[in-house]
């Protein structure tokens, strides 16, 4: 029930792409891309994450551990497999994590114009480092702009163990709870949602993005 | 008559022993000198053999953990970042003023404003990799010039032994030309380990950069030339909004099929000397060739006389290793 209020005041394309996580994460784990032409989602963008060991490790190094995260894009009915990006992203650069930089290999804004898009986040191992917890959340914003995901909700599925501490990395990217943000008065429908979801099912948060809440 | 003609045999045979005597110091003294000529080349020799290996333990210092090649790759990558998320700021249509995908602009606002302070930290951080090298690959080439256990140095151990005394007389960096030739041109330097992403695929967005970074392209259409600001200036679409960001990418031989090109001797020819660290405030590169001059005194311990022997051993560092 606290699923349908929280994607209620959006568009009927937010209800229907949170339908479809909600069958896609039923599937349960490794259910996404395997299975994904049962859901409603026309492509599946998986993350997977892998930690650069020794990656300019050097005496008094103001950077943190790196980690890349190796981004493919699956056509859920064709079950085509593109190489998408890789994304190389800091645990620390100064004093924050930070996205350091990006390898492209294709460019996708056309095909995935007004389709239905699932973010799917595969750690380097089950029970992973906060620090790569995090430096991956640092991936989906610009994952989000690339693809213009903006008309409906984005579907993020992050293996449950992780997911509060995925929730707090998005939470200080500007991402807040939709009901945190109506509690404050704001309008939800006029913001980029973004619906995270734990894998296997259990854990959901509705989120918009809306940096400035925090100051309210 | 007798008499006479035995006086006469006898003044020969004297002639005939200072001449002998005269002849064997005369052979004594060239024999002498021709030891000391051998000397003073076995001694080069042995310098020149030494300036190599202290040349070579530099080189490979220079580029230890392949600092150099990763941090080429960051920048390339991070200046990516760059050029996707301004054109992708620049690309969202705001004609419908559409409130979500004018948020959509303000993440990728935020994003590009993050990037560009990262792609900063980074520049800062480039130099301090640079200082480090250099302090290092010094270091490295006074250590291999002093430690027991350097092959150069034990040979050296000979000759100081022998009343000379060897010393680093000096240690500059550069990089490789990408073909040898008189003529020291900043436009003749060998290409970095870095190829241009924007290669692999074909998109209109990507059309104009791939334009703009025709002049940064070496000479194989492969990788990015070498000791080149890769920096995105007025003159390219939509750029101009990082004009503080440089992005210098550093000459380093590319790593091919997964081999990593081991550190080499170099000659003269192919050297290219680049500006002395700190002699300049603009950005400089971190160099990848080094060129050591070891100077050996060679005294007569005796006449007090001596003579400075002069070698130069120039190595270019161990190429990038795969990209990450």
């Amino acid at each position: 029930m606290n699923l349908f209020k929280t994607l209620l005041p959006r568009s009927p394309l937010s209800v229907v792409s949170a339908l479809a996580l909600v069958s896609l994460l039923s599937l349960g784990q490794g259910s996404l891309s395997d299975e994904a032409s049962d859901t409603k989602y026309d492509y599946v963008i998986e993350f997977e994450s892998k930690p650069m060991e020794g990656f300019l490790k050097y005496k008094d190094s103001k950077l943190g551990n790196f980690y890349k995260i190796v981004v493919h894009s699956t056509d859920t009915k064709t079950k085509e497999k593109v190489k998408y990006q890789d994304m190389y992203v800091c645990s620390k650069v100064g004093e924050k994590p930070a996205l350091v930089g990006i390898r492209r290999f294709a460019a996708l804004q056309k095909e995935m114009k007004k389709k239905m898009v699932a973010i799917q986040i595969k750690f380097s191992k089950k029970s992973p480092a906060q620090e790569e917890v995090v430096a991956v959340s640092y991936g989906v914003p610009p994952v989000l702009v690339d693809l213009r995901i903006d008309n409906f909700a984005g579907a993020v599925a992050v293996p449950i163990d992780s997911f509060f501490a995925f929730k707090e990395a998005l939470n200080t990217q500007g991402f807040q709870a939709s009901a945190q943000v109506s509690a404050a008065g704001e309008q939800t429908s006029n913001r980029i949602p973004l619906d995270l979801a734990s894998e296997p099912k259990g854990r959901y948060e509705g989120m918009v993005y809306f940096p400035s809440v925090k100051k309210k | 008559m007798q008499h006479t003609s035995s006086k006469r045999t006898r003044r020969s045979k004297g002639n005939i022993l200072i001449v002998c005597a005269a002849v064997g110091f005369v052979i004594l003294i060239i024999g002498l000198w021709a030891l000391d000529v051998f000397w003073l080349h076995l001694l080069n020799a042995k310098e020149l053999s030494a300036a190599e290996k202290v040349a070579m333990a530099a080189a490979v210092a220079l580029n230890k953990d392949d600092s150099i090649g990763q941090m080429n790759y960051l920048l390339a990558h991070s200046r990516e970042l760059l050029v996707c998320l301004r054109s992708n700021e620049a690309a969202i249509d705001l004609a419908d003023e559409n409130d979500s995908k004018k948020m959509l602009q303000q993440i990728s606002r935020d994003l590009a404003k993050r990037a560009h302070d990262t792609a900063a930290l980074l520049a800062v951080e480039r130099k301090s990799i640079e200082a480090q090298r250099i302090s290092e690959s010094c270091k490295a080439a006074n250590d291999a010039l002093s430690t027991a256990g350097s092959p150069g140095a034990a040979r050296m151990a000979g000759v100081a032994s022998s009343g000379a005394t060897i010393a680093l007389e000096q240690c500059s960096f550069g990089c490789a030309k990408a073909a040898p030739s008189a003529t020291d041109s900043d436009d003749n330097l060998a290409s970095s380990n870095v190829e241009p992403t924007t290669y692999f695929f074909d998109d209109s967005a990507n059309k104009a950069l791939m334009e703009y970074d025709k002049k940064f392209i070496d000479d194989s259409g492969k990788y990015y030339k070498g000791n080149t600001k890769i920096s995105l200036d007025v003159n390219f679409p939509g750029g101009g909004d990082d004009p503080d960001l440089q992005f210098p990418i550093s000459s380093l031989p590319p790593c091919i099929n997964n081999y990593t090109s081991p550190p080499r001797l170099m000659q003269a020819a192919e050297y290219h000397k680049m500006a002395a660290f700190n002699e300049s405030a603009s950005p400089q590169y971190i160099p990848t060739a080094v060129y050591i001059v070891l100077k050996l005194d060679v005294k007569d311990t005796k006449s007090g006389a001596g003579t400075s022997l002069m070698a130069p051993g120039i190595a270019l560092t161990v190429g990038a290793t795969p990209p990450p």
